[in-house]
């Protein structure tokens, strides 16, 4: 329990550093590194999303970044189309783009949830390095679709010329813009914690660890399984919609593997499975490019001896490590 | 005479050349133990897997309670009342005790869909958690998890996890194995109370065992049955002997 206890202390210091950091640069007048914290409170949200099928789930998926990339392009499609004034589909009902966040959320949400239930319906019938590539199969054919559509930019992205919109707050401002997100990313914590000891989070537990034993209680895995990729499909799909009003620019990028690999990056440099792992991972992450980034254009290169480290010697990740610490002293 | 509670008909299964399962015909009765012995290789395992749904036979039907669950899925058949035990102890090894048995309550007493409600703050299902895990004597030990238990307590607390689906037949497969004499013993008398509660099929390798809690025995060999019948008819089969017992004729 002590344990416990110490990682609840850990969590509180990361969201009181999370925010707390960005409003002393913005009194000190340093919008860059407000960006820098947006940037982490977002790569974070991904993460948490990730950890849901990653961490508890145990589902490794290789193609999240299909569902950061949804997220992006929604979010850039619906812009575009308000901006011209051009529906994005019309027949006998015309349906115009729109600009308001809180119209872009829902829907970049609900067709990343569509497309992970088709996605996870094939690949969660198989486990292991078969699961992977087939995550990774999805991922890629959605990544070179986007390169070789040339109405939404293709190779060359697709820009949001205005930060779309939230009533009553002024978006363009980098500070307000990080409260969005870091609230968004405090609750979706919330919801987390709590699934993570619902009925339906013990089920998915236990199944990481034993789909047999959970098939022969009556527990159906699979109805299980593909209702936590899917919301954590919806989770990811909310940060990158949220990425690309941030870059206030999508591209083919956001589907990449590489995205897909950091997202799990952030997870794992973090702690698998650990709540606030991926916000601990995506500090990490930033913290290094910011930093060694300064130094060296090989920083990714340190990056990797990092995660070898966790990898070899922290199997709890930052916060396994940070937590196992405290519980010596 | 009652229907019985599992009924198997010319089922068969077959991986490549070896016929694991020929043709096979079997019944569980209510309130029986019915053993299921054999060599090993006879296809008992693949019997019991092909009932539970973790595999499916080539051909042939199987029936529980009336309910054709050939087709059926291994959780669907467990919901309809089908508890097993493995022969190689299967628990969820990062809960403890008492998750292992919570998670078994929470799958008999409804949906796994509840995404909100902290399933440790339902005192009911811990309670229950708790009242079978004491009914195997596993009370003290309930915090620990399942991966530092010993041998003999990880298949009391798979028999525990039997127990609170509350189900309408056991499959039991090599309940004994690698138990000291004590635990067998122990064990026996468990399996006497767990037949009032539902029929038993067993398998089992520790034949004092099976001679003392079977009401009628199947013996299995090389997918094929070879003798069923009361106890003492299977002690008496010549076939069976020198097949499997070891007595020479």
């Amino acid at each position: 329990m002590g344990n416990y206890m110490s990682e609840k202390y850990l969590n509180r210091i990361m969201i009181a550093l999370l925010i707390v950091l960005p409003w002393l640069a913005h009194w000190l007048d340093e919008p860059y590194y407000v960006s820098l914290a947006t940037r982490v409170a977002i790569l974070a949200l991904a993460g948490v999303g990730l950890n849901l099928a990653l961490g508890l789930g145990g589902m490794i998926s290789f193609g999240h970044a299909a569902f950061f990339g949804i997220g992006g392009y929604v979010t850039g499609i619906l812009a575009s189309h308000a901006l011209n004034y051009e529906p994005i589909f019309s027949g006998f009902i015309s349906i115009p783009g729109t600009t308001q966040m809180l119209i872009i959320w829902p829907l970049a949400m609900l067709i990343a949830a569509i497309v992970a239930v088709f996605i996870g319906l094939l690949s969660l019938r198989t486990s292991g390095v078969y699961f992977i590539m087939i995550t990774l199969a999805f991922a890629q054919m959605i990544y070179y679709f986007s390169i070789s559509w040339p109405a939404y930019g293709g190779e060359d992205g697709l820009p949001i010329y205005m930060r779309n919109g939230f009533p009553g707050l002024n978006t363009l401002q980098p500070i307000q813009f990080f409260m969005i997100c870091c609230t968004l990313l405090l609750i979706v914590l919330w919801g987390v914690s709590r699934l993570q000891n619902s009925r339906f989070g013990n089920a998915l537990q236990a199944l990481r660890q034993n789909e047999t034993r959970v098939a022969s209680i009556g527990i159906n895995p699979l109805g299980i399984k593909l209702t936590a990729f899917v919301i954590s499909a919806t989770i990811t799909a909310l940060a990158g919609s949220l990425f690309a009003d941030l870059n206030r620019f999508v591209s083919p990028t956001m589907f990449s593997w590489h995205t897909s690999g950091q997202i799990m990056i952030f997870v794992i440099l973090g702690g698998l499975g650990r709540l606030y792992g991926p916000l601990a991972g995506a500090s990490l992450f930033i913290l290094c490019e910011a930093v060694l980034g300064g130094w060296t254009e090989y920083w990714q290169f340190f990056l990797g001896l990092l995660l070898l480290g966790v990898v070899l010697f922290a199997r709890g990740g930052l916060i396994g490590l940070l937590t196992r610490e405290q519980k010596n002293v | 005479m009652s229907s019985p509670v599992i009924e198997i008909t010319n089922l068969s299964k077959s991986f490549g050349a070896i016929q694991a399962t020929q043709d096979l015909n079997l019944t569980l009765n209510f309130g029986e133990i019915h053993a299921l012995i054999g060599p090993n290789g006879a296809g008992k395992s693949t019997l019991i897997k092909q009932i539970t749904g973790h595999l499916q036979p080539d051909q042939g039907e199987i029936t529980f309670l009336g309910q054709n669950i050939t087709q059926l899925l291994p959780a669907n058949r467990a919901k309809l009342g089908l508890a097993q035990t493995f022969q190689v102890s299967s628990l969820i090894m990062e809960y403890s005790c008492l998750d292992n048995l919570l998670l078994v309550v929470q799958a008999r007493s409804g949906s796994s869909f509840s995404f909100f409600t902290a399933v440790r703050d339902d005192q009911i299902l811990l309670a229950q958690a708790h009242n079978y895990l004491q009914q195997v004597g596993l009370s003290q030990r309930h915090h620990l998890l399942a991966s530092a238990l010993s041998h003999g307590e990880r298949r009391q607390l798979e028999i525990a996890m039997a127990l609170a689906l509350e189900p309408k037949a056991f499959l039991l497969d090599e309940p004994m194995a690698g138990m000291d004499p004590a635990g067998v013993k122990h064990l026996i008398e468990r399996l006497k109370e767990m037949r009032l509660q539902a029929p038993i099929l067993l398998i089992e390798h520790d034949m004092a065992a099976v001679f003392a809690l079977a009401d009628r025995i199947t013996v299995l060999d090389y997918g094929r049955i070879i003798a069923t019948g009361s106890v003492e008819s299977i002690r008496n089969n010549e076939q069976v002997q020198t097949a499997y017992l070891g007595v020479a004729p």
